[in-house]
């Protein structure tokens, strides 16, 4: 069994979420997942328990001439 | 317990240091399964207290020890404690002299104040089992026995002589439940010793045990999780009291079915229904068992003990 440690727990009104759970979830994903099951606002949520979820666009190398 | 002749030795010295603690009256009894799993004696091993001191994380690793073989059972405080030995057996001839034989049996009887039918019935659960008892007295120590180096053990109770009862309340006394044993005539009253309250920092006097915790059906069970509602056996039947203050880190969810773990990716507990409980988890097949239990972590990080329960995937 999986041993949480407090550190992938996030809590957000009375709900505790394990933030690894949501590795490659989409906010859509996530909305249907908890769609009348929150008191919470999903958005707001989300923002909490996925902070960084832009993915950065690699930056192309100028050239050295 | 035989007393044992010192022919070859004399009599034991009778001096006695100018100043040395003693027990005090007990107000708490910790049972315990006398025997652990291995085999070995269920007791304090002196070398596994940090400094020599009982601190709460030993305390807390021994009343929530997921192990309930292993765990500490301290009970509620004790009143109008009796713990006597009856007098000793002689045998006495025809001149009315008489020698020694053996020492009588020493019992033990203590009232819980507001004890219930609910903690009568884990009491009666012990009754089979091979039990010892720490006993906490009024000045916070913790009394056990020495007959091993390096330990203070829990004394041994007699096969089969728990007893406890309910005494209902009457017009001038509150309901109560008793307990009552009898020490094991392999026990010796000359072994008892104690880690004193000075070298202990946890919070001892008022520990107390966990408390049971039983899952109503889970409802609203879909692929992705569960609704379920947590009690405990206290309170009216039709007005249990919850199991409030749960937390992700407190469960663990196994799929039966597929023999793997589930990992919870939230638990909500309800802010208007107390106790009441919402599971998500991964997506699940349809016709799997899930069985949800304490974590197997152990100290447990709440008095609660969950009776695991399971959950049909629809």
């Amino acid at each position: 069994m999986e041993n949480l440690n407090l550190k992938q727990i996030i809590k957000i009104g009375n709900t505790e979420f394990n933030k690894n759970s949501f590795e490659g979830m989409t906010k859509d994903e996530f909305k249907k997942l908890y769609k009348g099951k929150l008191t919470i606002d999903l958005d707001e949520a989300w923002k909490q328990i996925k902070p960084n979820t832009r993915i950065k666009k690699p930056k192309s190398k100028k050239s050295q001439d | 317990m035989a007393v044992l002749c010192a022919c070859g030795t004399g009599g034991g010295n009778l001096g006695r240091p100018s100043c040395f603690p003693v027990f005090d009256v007990t107000k708490k009894a910790i049972l315990v399964e006398y025997y652990k799993p291995d085999g070995s004696v269920n007791g304090v091993e002196l070398a596994s207290l940090t400094g020599g001191i009982l601190d709460q994380t030993y305390l807390d690793a021994r009343i929530k020890d997921v192990n309930g073989k292993t765990r500490w059972y301290p009970t509620p405080e004790l009143k109008n404690i009796t713990d006597e030995r009856a007098e000793d057996i002689t045998e006495t001839f025809e001149d009315t002299s008489s020698v020694f034989i053996q020492e009588g049996a020493r019992a033990f009887t203590g009232l819980i104040v507001k004890g219930d039918p609910v903690l009568l019935g884990n009491l009666q659960k012990w009754r089979c089992l091979t039990i010892g008892v720490f006993f906490i007295d009024k000045a916070g120590n913790l009394i056990g026995k020495q007959n091993r180096d390096g330990f203070l053990d829990p004394i041994l109770l007699q096969d089969e002589s728990f007893s406890p009862a309910l005494i209902k309340g009457t017009d001038t006394a509150k309901q109560k439940d008793s307990i009552s044993f009898i020490i094991s005539q392999l026990e010796n009253d000359a072994n008892l010793r104690m880690i004193e309250a000075g070298e202990i920092t946890a919070n001892l006097i008022s520990a107390g045990g966990l408390v049971d915790v039983n899952a109503g059906t889970p409802a609203n069970v879909s692929v992705t999780g569960f609704d379920v509602q947590l009690n405990t056996p206290f309170g009216g039947v039709t007005s249990p009291i919850a199991a409030e203050g749960l937390g992700l880190a407190d469960f663990e969810v196994f799929n039966d079915t597929t023999s793997a773990a589930v990992v919870i990716t939230s638990v909500t507990e309800s802010g208007i229904t107390e106790g009441l409980y919402t599971f998500v988890v991964p997506t699940q097949t349809s016709g799997d068992v899930l069985i949800v239990t304490n974590t197997s972590v152990s100290p447990l990080t709440k008095n609660f003990d969950l009776a695991k329960f399971t959950v049909t995937i629809p």
